[in-house]
């Protein structure tokens, strides 16, 4: 018998077609820790660094503003020795700002990537 | 268990009503189907379009009836997951609440997965099916207190083998090759070149890969490389295209497959 029913709201990764409305407390991915060096296309002089990074989105620790909403292009380099390599790879981005907030000295900026490919 | 009638016994029901929520019922017991019919006949803001009683029907209805929920009868076919995918690949936006007697745990999650928006039992109370039918089609998820911790729990399993270094899973020489070759940017096509192989045999491999690694893409691949220094000095190179020469003719018949 259905005595306690719920609605409930669950991690999209966890039931990816699911898709309910009002997810928003659990990651849609995993989420790596990894510190990666990030190229920002639109600021080259910027030099940002991945916090943790998923295949659905990144934080990224930049010292630019990026304003919420907006596109940006920009390329993480992998050490070529951690991937077996030899030379870096690049993974050329596409994505969106979702949010944009103090970081100490520097800002954090999350982004969804909508877009990738891997480069040599 | 239900049987599998071809015939189409869909019956539009009533004319639509703006805003109503419709609904279709695929359910192989007729009783079932007259009492869901008087659960909601008092509501206003519910109207069931079509009722069905064979999955080839369920098919059909989607495509004939826009509806925006389906109760659909978890006995009905022989696979309900699959089944459910193929009818969302129908009716993307259509919500499917599975009908079922007692779902296990895999096949809770597994029906999430799938694209199901809840789960109820089939002795579930009239109120509460009212109730569920109007917040799945407000967009919700509509699950009971231990269907709610499977997921959770699902979700908690995965994260770890992702990240927990000890659930590490053993790939062979060849599968690490395929790994490199993805994670330096090269296309299955050049990585069938370098492994001496075709592309469609790369592609089962890394069918393979993915589903050990329980990663979704190639981002993720060298993510999951990168955390777990899967690759650290490992070099796509011919010592290794030679190493692996011996296994590919053992493997590749499993590749294959």
């Amino acid at each position: 018998m259905l005595c306690n029913v719920n609605t409930v709201t669950m991690p999209p990764e966890t039931a990816k077609t699911v898709g309910a409305a009002g997810v928003h407390e659990m990651r849609g991915a995993v989420r790596f820790p990894l510190h990666l060096s990030v190229n920002m296309v639109e600021h080259p002089a910027d030099t940002a660094e991945t916090h943790d990074i998923s295949a659905a989105g990144v934080l990224l620790h930049c010292h630019e503003d990026y304003p919420v909403g907006s596109t940006i292009h920009f390329s993480i380099v992998m050490p070529a020795q951690t991937m077996g390599a030899d030379q870096d790879v690049q993974v050329e981005c596409t994505g969106r700002v979702v949010r944009c907030t103090p970081a100490g000295d520097k800002v954090a900026v999350a982004a969804i990537i909508d877009e990738y490919r891997i480069t040599r | 268990m239900a049987t599998h009638k071809p015939k189409l016994q869909s019956q539009p029901i009533e004319a639509e009503v703006e805003s109503a929520i419709r609904i279709i019922v695929a359910d192989s017991e007729p009783i079932f189907r007259v009492g869901v019919r008087k659960i909601v006949a008092v509501e206003d803001d519910i109207r069931i379009v079509a009722q069905v009683e064979s999955v080839e029907s369920a098919l059909s209805s989607v495509a004939r009836f826009e509806a925006d929920v389906m109760l659909y009868e978890g006995g009905l076919g022989e696979n309900p997951g699959e089944i459910v995918s193929k009818i969302l690949a129908v009716a993307p936006a259509l919500k499917i609440v599975l009908v079922t007697v007692q779902p296990t745990e895999e096949e809770t999650v597994e029906l999430l997965r799938c694209g199901a928006r809840g789960i109820v039992s089939r002795s579930i109370a009239p109120d509460l099916l009212i109730r569920c039918i109007r917040k799945v089609a407000a967009g919700e998820t509509w699950l009971d207190n231990q269907g709610v911790n499977w997921v959770i729990e699902a979700y908690r399993a995965q994260a770890a083998q992702l990240t927990e270094p000890r659930n590490r899973v053993r790939l062979s020489n060849k599968e690490l090759q395929i790994i490199a070759g993805v994670t330096q940017g090269l296309r299955n096509k050049d990585i069938a070149q370098e492994v001496g192989t075709t592309e469609q045999v790369v592609k089962n491999y890394l069918r393979k890969v993915y589903d050990k690694l329980g990663v979704s893409d190639r981002l993720e691949l060298a993510l999951y490389c990168m955390h777990h220094k899967l690759l650290e000095n490992y070099q796509l190179a011919e010592e290794s295209t030679a190493a692996t020469a011996a296994e590919s003719a053992a493997e590749e018949s499993g590749g294959d497959s």
